[in-house]
């Protein structure tokens, strides 16, 4: 057994200690030590991935040597690796970026705590990716509810605890349910493993028997994880989430607690429930259907929205809903292409939430759409990589968005009866977000008088926005072997 | 010889181009003077046409299958005869008429560019460059409609742009579906021989006959020309009614004896229909017209009525029909532009412009209201004059034409219903002109100036002396009959 | 010759005209010692492109594999390529009077320059991906042109630009997905890339593909009903207004369509099919449509915009007739009509910057005033009308003669459509002669011509539309070679 092997277990266990860390010391300590974790935890998955990637396969790791089927396992493959880097990076960038924020907006004692629930989400964050296990999987669902709230709740404004609130409502009738799905799970199949659930669930499939509760299971692990990861019309927590928490958090929230949800979900639907299983069953087409609904719903509301975050926040659910209807086409395509709009998205959104902080503050804090006019020419970093982030979203070759919504449309010719459907609504998605994002550009680009900057916002931000639109950008240019990777990723679920 | 063809082209584009650019008081002079010596040096070639036999001559290839030439064959040397020594006439009698305009060197220089396009029109040799001048016309024409730029110089001149414009296209529209087939474009007396009497041609000529009648006044594209032609000042409205809705009957007789052979076209629906258009039109007209009450405006509507008697005639499709439309083209280019510009002298002097106030004319202005009278009389068609020979030849090609009775007879009884409407709309005049029961109406003597006098004289004294006797203008004109119909 | 040299009429406008606001010209004539540089050697390249250049494919970049980014010159190319060259220097010598006392000027003329670049782009493209790119490339670099004097009106304007274009583009690219896909390529092949067997199982979807890609790349030829943009863009400055919508942003929607219709799909797929109709009829509609706004439009601007609608659905017309003959008619009136509508757009910025002046209304009496300026009006208005012997003539000749080969009832109605979209133009364009000449001047501005920055560029449009007429036999055969030799 290779050392490489032990470093997913190790990252887990390392982001739960620094979060214990970080509570007790001073908040500069704790901000180094948490960008210490996430620096290790980047290059611990490209370890991993570069290792899983010589052997050409996925390895488990078993949690203190107890074999299977009663043990906790860890299983490492190349999609859960390459996540596994991904997120990690995409939230070092988004800390980084929003550094001056969290100093700005929570108070001064309790940054250090800001710091603990970051780490603490970095651990839920990477067992809900690595996880082989149900079981630990709903643990980890839970802790990675709890510290969101926390991190949601740090700007102490009756707004941010009102939003945390509802945001814990909603989030744990997801848990509960997905919750329930797990219990029904273990009731027909006596498992937790994953492993060893879908060789039961792929014989019951077989033998006909028990298909009401295999679809109760498919539904209610579906609407759960849909729930907390904010498909429309779940999504009401959302905005309000978004509006009062730190734009790390927000930038964190959308990109990657959401997301590793639905990494959740089509590692279920691979790992546990079996993909054939899956595909016979109708609920596909359930959250095809609200994928298409979150498409469009979700770009109306930002159209309608005057608040910049809250616009980006609603398109985060237009996006969503991309990736549902990505899964819901039911096609081995369809999940490629919502893989791939895992990071696309990932990669764009954390992008113009930081790059949106940086407008904000030249103009002095107003978030306001009309009041960011000329503040591209007051922080031209943040001009420039707002407009990668926007062109991303709309869809512009050369970026992340481009690939995404190529492969989201050809996907859709494998799957005859959604051809017309996906085909006309991706279209009017396009030019919706379109509308909404360049709008913007066009505003923070108008010209004004007063071209200085308000406050500077610092090398740590242009840094960070830099590297995410320039991983964009990579993502756009060599989407192509990204997808390589992503297929035999999944491929490896099996 | 082929110099006539050009210097009947260049001489008045150039003089025209310049004459425009000459401005001020004492250029205007050098402008008239101009304009006088191309017109007389255009007649003069005109004349020359006679004495020169047939040219042709290759200008330009416009497209690879669409040249640009001249030709000059029997026909176009009536046409060309006809357009020039009218222009020269008007030309004399609008240098009083104009005296005092602002703008004159522009009226000539259109005047002068309208008369080189109309000797295109006469002597294209190919219906791609028929239509070329035909559709420059439209152009050069319009700024002498516009010159008094009163609004209602406006409207009548943007009425006849739309509408010529309008014809011009559906025209176009029917020489494309002609000539888009790959067949030879030039026009050949009694047709090019490809065309047969399928649907297709049909249509296409209807089409070209509704679009190039829209010229010549015909129904249902006649609405333009009782507007247009009045507004213009009166040597321009002499010309429009007298020699530009000619150029619409020229096409028409281009297309159906030049190009699609009257053969094709005898006996079928569109000789029907175009026959049935002409005889609303004559009818229609004479019927406005006598109810009119503006003095132009009801010559404007006599000249929809009377070019409907040609297009009638070249509806028969016979040489007795044929004879008597080119006679007919003559003999009220002749009047036509006599009763204008008599019109026009009325008007330069007494500024009165209805009918009514023509009463006790005679005394005030005797020879323009003589010359008036016999054109009047003449248009009526009342022998010796010389419109009577015209509507003989007209009426003969009706009974002979070998149709249905309900043509053969309703035909010449539309004729002569209209006869009698002119009757009424134009001798009462005349009549309420000298035939004053009071003394006081009789009018203190106001006459027209030498130039004025002149022309109309000159005019008068030819449709007499055609009246009288016109043998070789009948032969001449029998002769091309005869060539395009084979001695029908 | 070097294949590479694709690429330099590309790039070169591209990174200088970026890098225009980032040296921020303070002098004037550095500036445009700068641009006129760029721009003409731009055009020199391209010109002995158009020359030289053999058809041959260069890859760029591969995104995966279908989605490659080549570039290629075939005889389409090369016309579309020498129409915006030629016109581009001579637009810019305007743009630099035009925009003299303009603010922004550096940002201005940067994206002027980069949209030269990007529409060469267009007309190089290999394939339908490359094409995609710069079309989207395209108007993003376009929309900072049309909210340039960035008023609340500008702005609008703006918007709903970019929202039909991107929408346009979007549906087109679900169009490209489908033929990607059912072909495995989208590489541009005379005769298309659609195999029997593609129609024999799909028959449905590539016409539904094609549909798509027609409105969706239509958008940017103001296909009815998704023209609204064209008419709203017209507040941005008249070289902007003239060079970019009348000639290289529009003619690109309809050098697309070209492409697609006879290099993706190929004309004897769609013959006869529904997506031949389908088109074909928005098309008439738009002829007739945009003529009749034309003649009830009182502002100069956006009445020419109509104009420039209804005739870039002449060039549809043309390309739909799907045979060889539509194809040369299209080519043609897309190169006369690129000249006509810039020089007449050109007349209209002139008048614009003289007097500020916008309206139909305010023109009395111009014409003598203006003499310059109306007389190259005069020319290119009848020339649209299509008078012979002016160019518009012969295109509209063409048009016709491949409307009757192809014969069938649909061909008829837009052959009807012509000349009444013909005799509309009469209306709309002599309309405005007439109130120039005819009319009793009542300004109380003093009004003149323009100077030589202006003149010139409109007397060479003139020369080149009388070149047209003089020559345009030879250049009707040259199109008729170029298509025949594809």
């Amino acid at each position: 057994m290779d050392f490489v092997q032990n470093l997913p277990f190790f990252g887990i266990v390392a982001a739960l200690f620094f979060g214990v860390l970080c509570s007790v010391v001073h908040r500069r300590a704790a901000e180094i030590l948490t960008y210490l974790l996430l620096g290790f935890e980047v290059v611990a998955s490209i370890l991993v991935l570069l290792f899983v990637i010589r052997t050409g396969t996925s390895f488990t790791y078993m949690m203190g040597h107890f074999p299977a089927p009663w043990g906790n396992e860890i299983r490492a493959g190349i999609f859960e690796c390459f996540t596994a880097f991904f997120f990690s990076a995409t939230m070092l960038l988004a800390l980084v970026g929003g550094r001056k924020h969290i100093y700005h907006e929570v108070e001064s004692t309790k940054v250090n705590l800001y710091y603990t629930m970051a780490c603490l989400l970095l651990s839920s964050i990477l067992a809900l990716i690595y996880t082989n296990d149900l079981f630990t999987a709903y643990v980890f669902v839970e802790i990675n509810t709890l510290s969101a709230a926390g991190l949601i709740m740090t700007k102490r404004s009756g707004k941010a605890i009102a939003a945390a609130t509802k945001y814990m409502v909603m989030s744990l009738l997801g848990s509960a349910l997905f919750l329930m799905g797990i219990c029904t799970t273990y009731d027909i199949t006596g498992h937790l493993l994953m492993s060893n659930i879908k060789e039961a669930m792929a014989a019951l499939h077989a033998s006909g028997q028990y298909a009401v509760p295999i679809s109760v299971i498919i539904g209610l692990m579906s609407i759960g994880l849909a729930i907390k990861s904010a498909l429309y019309p779940f999504h009401t927590w959302l905005p309000d989430a978004h509006g009062s928490a730190s734009v790390s958090t927000s930038a964190i929230l959308s990109a990657l607690v959401s997301e590793v949800y639905m990494f959740l979900l089509i590692k279920i639907f691979y790992r546990v429930i079996g993909w054939d299983v899956v595909q016979d069953n109708k609920i596909m087409n359930v959250l095809y259907l609200f994928g298409i609904i979150a498409m469009l719903m979700g770009s109306i509301h930002a159209l309608r929205e005057s608040d910049i975050k809250q616009m980006i926040a609603y398109s985060s659910i237009a996006q969503f809903g991309y990736i549902f209807m990505g899964i819901g086409l039911g096609t081995a395509f369809g999940m490629q292409a919502a893989a791939f709009h895992l990071f696309a998205h990932a990669s764009g959104k954390a992008l113009v939430f930081i790059a949106q902080a940086g407008l904000a503050d030249a103009n002095g804090g107003d978030r306001r759409i009309v009041a960011l006019k000329g503040t591209a020419h007051k922080n031209p970093i943040a001009g420039i990589t707002f407009t990668v982030g926007a062109f991303s979203m709309v869809g512009i070759p050369f970026f992340a968005g481009f690939i995404s919504k190529y492969n989201f449309a050809t996907a859709a010719l494998y799957s005859p009866n959604k051809i017309v459907i996906t085909l006309v609504t991706l279209a009017i998605s396009t030019v919706l977000n379109a509308i909404y994002f360049l709008r913007v550009v066009l505003r923070i680009y108008s010209p004004i008088e007063d071209k200085k900057p308000v406050i500077r916002s610092g090398f740590a931000f242009g840094l960070a926005v830099t590297v995410m639109a320039i991983g964009n950008i990579a993502l756009g240019v060599f989407g192509s072997n990204v997808m390589e990777y992503i297929i035999s990723g999944l491929k490896m679920f099996g | 010889m082929n110099n006539i063809l050009i210097m009947l082209l260049v001489i008045p584009l150039v003089m025209g181009l310049v004459s425009m650019l000459l401005r001020g008081r004492e250029k205007t002079k050098l402008c008239k003077v101009l304009t006088l010596i191309s017109c007389i040096l255009t007649f003069a070639f005109s004349v020359m046409t006679f004495f020169a036999g047939d040219l042709t001559l290759h200008i330009w290839q416009i497209t690879e299958n669409i040249p640009f030439d001249l030709a000059l064959d029997d026909l176009s040397r009536i046409f060309v005869l006809l357009f020039n020594f009218i222009w020269l006439i008007v030309c004399i009698y609008s240098f009083e008429y104009l005296e005092e305009d602002k703008k004159q060197e522009r009226f000539f220089g259109y005047y002068l560019l309208s008369l080189f396009t109309l000797n295109g029109i006469a002597m294209s040799s190919n219906i791609m460059t028929f239509y070329v001048f035909f559709e420059s016309m439209t152009l050069v024409a319009f700024p002498l409609i516009i010159h008094n730029e009163t609004d209602e110089a406006r409207e009548g001149a943007f009425k006849y742009l739309f509408y010529s414009v309008a014809g011009a296209f559906i025209a176009l529209g029917g020489i494309f579906l002609l000539v888009l087939k790959d067949v030879p474009m030039e026009f050949k007396a009694g047709g090019v021989g490809v065309f047969g009497s399928d649907t297709m041609t049909l249509v296409a000529t209807m089409l070209i006959l509704v679009g190039f009648g829209t010229k010549a006044g015909l129904f249902p594209m006649h609405a333009w020309l009782p507007i247009a032609h009045p507004v213009a000042p009166a040597p321009a409205s002499a010309v429009m009614s007298g020699i530009i809705t000619k150029t619409g009957v020229l096409a028409i007789i281009r297309i159906i004896f030049y190009y699609i052979g009257a053969d094709n076209l005898k006996g079928t629906w569109v000789q029907y229909s175009f026959m049935v258009l002409t005889l609303i039109t004559v009818f229609m007209g004479s019927m406005l017209a006598y109810k009119e009450k503006i003095f132009k405006k009801r010559l404007a509507y006599s000249t929809v009525s009377q070019v409907s008697y040609v297009l009638f005639g070249l509806s028969l499709l016979n040489p007795l029909g044929f004879t008597g439309a080119i006679l007919h083209v003559l003999f009220h280019s002749l009047i036509k532009n006599t009763l204008f510009m008599s019109a026009g002298a009325v008007i330069h002097k007494t500024e009165k412009t209805e009918v009514q106030d023509l009463k006790g004319m005679g005394y005030a202005m005797p020879v323009t209201m003589w010359c008036f009278t016999i054109a009047g009389i003449a248009l009526v068609g009342i022998p010796p004059l010389n419109a009577f020979l015209s509507k003989w030849f007209l009426m003969q090609g009706a009974l002979s034409s070998g149709m249905s009775d309900a043509i053969r007879y309703g035909g010449p009884a539309v004729l002569l219903v209209s006869a009698l409407l002119t009757a009424g709309y134009l001798v009462t005049i005349s009549l309420r002109a000298f035939f004053v029961p009071e003394e006081e109406y009789r009018l203190p003597k106001n006459e027209a100036g030498f130039e004025m006098k002149f022309a109309q004289i000159v005019l008068t004294v030819l449709i007499v002396a055609l009246g009288v006797y016109c043998t070789p203008l009948v032969n001449y004109i029998n002769n091309i009959a005869t060539t395009i119909m084979g001695g029908m | 010759m070097n294949i590479l040299s694709i690429c330099f009429p590309i790039i070169i406008p591209v990174v200088f005209g970026l890098l225009i606001p980032v040296f921020d010209f303070k002098k004037k004539l550095a500036r445009e010692i700068y641009v006129m540089s760029v721009v003409c050697v731009t055009s020199v390249l391209a010109w002995i492109n158009v020359i030289n250049m053999t058809p041959e494919t260069i890859t760029l970049w591969s995104f995966a594999k279908p989605l490659i980014v080549a570039l290629r010159i075939d005889g389409v190319s090369k016309v579309f390529i020498a129409l915006i060259s030629s016109l581009w220097p001579f637009a810019t010598l305007y743009a630099f009077e035009y925009m003299r006392h303009e603010e922004r000027v550096n940002s201005f003329f940067g994206f002027y320059t980069t949209t030269f670049g990007i529409t060469m782009g267009i007309a190089s493209s290999a394939n339908l991906m490359t094409m995609y790119m710069f079309y989207e490339l395209l108007t993003l670099v376009t929309i900072p042109l049309v909210m340039h004097e960035m008023n609340h009106r500008s702005i609008r304007a703006a918007i709903k630009y970019f929202t039909y274009s991107i929408g346009g583009a979007a549906f087109a690219f679900m169009g490209f997905i489908i033929i990607t896909k059912y072909c495995g390529t989208n590489d541009f092949v005379y005769g298309g890339i659609i195999t029997s067997e593609i129609m024999k199982e799909k028959a449905g979807y590539v016409y539904l593909a094609y549909i798509l890609m027609f409105f969706g790349f239509g958008v940017k030829a103001a296909v009815f009903p998704f023209h609204g943009w064209l008419p709203s863009a017209g507040v941005a400055p008249t070289p902007v207004t003239a060079l970019l919508h009348a000639v290289a942003v529009v003619k690109s929607g309809a050098f697309a369509i070209i492409r697609i219709t006879y290099f993706i799909f190929g004309a004897q797929t769609l013959k006869g099919t529904v997506g031949e109709y389908i088109p074909l009829v928005f098309v008439i509609i738009t002829i007739v449509f945009g003529s009749s706004m034309a003649v009830k439009e009182q502002h100069l601007k956006r009445r020419f915009a109509y104009s420039t609608i209804s005739n870039l659905s002449y060039i549809l017309f043309g390309v739909l007739m799907l045979s060889p003959a539509g194809l040369t008619a299209g080519l043609l009136h897309m190169v006369f009509h690129g000249v006509m509508k810039i020089a007449i757009f050109f007349c209209a910025g002139a008048i614009m910057h003289q007097t500020g002046y916008e309206y139909i209304y305010e023109i009395n009496g111009f014409g003598f005033k203006m003499k310059k300026i109306f007389a190259v009006y005069s020319i290119a208005s009848l020339a649209v009308v299509g008078i012979p012997p002016l160019p518009g003539f012969y295109s509209k000749l063409a048009l016709a003669k491949a409307a009757l080969e192809n014969g069938d009832v649909l061909s008829y109605i837009g052959i009807a459509a012509l000349l009444i979209s013909a005799l509309l133009t009469a209306v709309y364009l002599m309309s405005i002669m007439v109130r120039a000449y005819f009319r009793p001047f009542e300004s109380d501005k003093s009004v003149k011509d323009p100077n030589a920055y202006m003149v010139i560029p409109q007397f060479m449009f003139c020369a080149m539309m009388i070149g047209f007429s003089i020559f345009g036999s030879y250049i009707c055969q040259f199109m008729a070679e170029i298509v025949s030799n594809l």
